[in-house]
């Protein structure tokens, strides 16, 4: 596959945005309480935000009315509202130093599903001309299916019986994982089946990008439910870099849909060169 | 020398991979009732059409745009 395409601004950004995540992850562990935890929070919000700047960035460069504005505005705001939660939650847990369940940035966090999962399900519908989309409906619908029934084993049947938790802290712990899987995950694989029509081609390249990017999260977020079922989660765990690195992957995908709008060499140019 | 169909997908393949390529020109070569072989530079609006009907949604129109734009100077 030919990268030569790919400007310099999206590599270093990547690179940066890469070392950011590890920066974060080892500096959140070496500093003692509360540093640790601030530079945990702030460092992934300062992140899922940039990520959210760049996605809103592509949407505004591309055609006013053109599909794929109107999809990375979506996405755009997707991150965003992750980003707003992030912001909620590091206000509460650094400033206000509580770690409430729920908390004001859940509304942001649960809006993430819907918006993110609409943008990814309506980019897959884009390559629906390629491929047979009743066919990897199916094939996702029974993969979604069998992993449902393998968390609600896993992990929610434990939580629905949970006599320490009710309300709404017990449906959010319900809703979380089963959101990520079926308006997360699900959508992001639909994606990738649509997507792989294209192979290596520099149209596919940011949607794999984003799929990937959004496929990671979701399994992030499924970890965290688990470990923070069982009170192992903290803040400044491993399990953070799935987050940052989600959204590290979704602004590269947000990069590499504006390096398609640079005027750069075409193929043949450089066969030329070569 | 290339034909016209394989400067087509020449230019489009790194775009859109080969099968897609490949999709773009049989639609081309079916909407104007023809084989993809008996496609020339003539058939290029008709091919235009369809490349924009295809990648509409999939890619940006300046992208689309540039790779038409590509596709008319591989085959002039």
């Amino acid at each position: 596959m030919n990268a030569s395409w790919v400007t310099r601004r999206t590599w270093i950004t990547c690179v940066a945005g890469a070392l950011a995540v590890g920066l974060v992850y080892a500096l959140s562990g070496l500093l003692p309480d509360p540093f640790g935890t601030a530079v945990s929070d702030l460092g992934e919000f300062a992140i899922v935000a940039l990520a959210a700047v760049m996605a809103l960035r592509t949407a505004l460069r591309l055609t006013p009315g053109e599909p794929l504005r109107r999809r990375w505005l979506l996405i755009a705001f997707g991150v965003a509202l992750f980003a707003v939660g992030d912001g909620v939650w590091s206000v509460i847990e650094v400033l206000l130093r509580s770690e409430p369940f729920p908390s004001l940035a859940d509304p942001f966090y649960v809006a993430v599903y819907p918006v993110l999962g609409a943008g990814l399900i309506s980019a897959a519908l884009a390559f629906r001309a390629f491929v047979d989309v009743k066919r990897i409906a199916l094939i996702v619908s029974v993969v979604t299916v069998l992993a449902l029934v393998g968390m609600y084993f896993g992990l929610l049947h434990s939580v629905a019986l949970d006599t320490e938790m009710a309300g709404l802290a017990k449906a959010l712990s319900l809703f979380y994982p089963t959101a990520d899987l079926v308006l997360l995950f699900a959508p992001a694989l639909f994606a990738a089946l649509a997507v792989r029509s294209m192979g290596a081609g520099r149209l596919a390249a940011p949607w794999w990008a984003v799929v990937i990017g959004v496929a990671l999260l979701a399994v992030t977020d499924a970890a965290f439910a688990w470990l923070d079922f069982q009170e192992l989660y903290r803040s400044g765990s491993i399990i953070d870099i799935g987050w940052m690195l989600g959204y590290v992957l979704i602004g590269a995908g947000a990069l590499l849909t504006r390096d398609l709008l640079a005027p750069a060499q075409s193929p043949a140019e450089e066969r030329l060169a070569a | 020398m290339a034909s016209f169909v394989e400067s087509v997908v020449s230019v489009l393949e790194p775009y859109v991979g080969r099968m897609v390529a490949d999709t773009c020109v049989r639609a081309t070569a079916l909407s104007i009732g023809k084989t993809s072989d008996a496609l020339e530079a003539a058939d290029f609006a008709s091919l235009e059409s369809n490349v924009r009907r295809l990648l509409g949604s999939v890619a940006p129109v300046a992208t689309i745009d540039r790779i038409l734009t590509e596709i008319e100077r591989s085959v002039a």
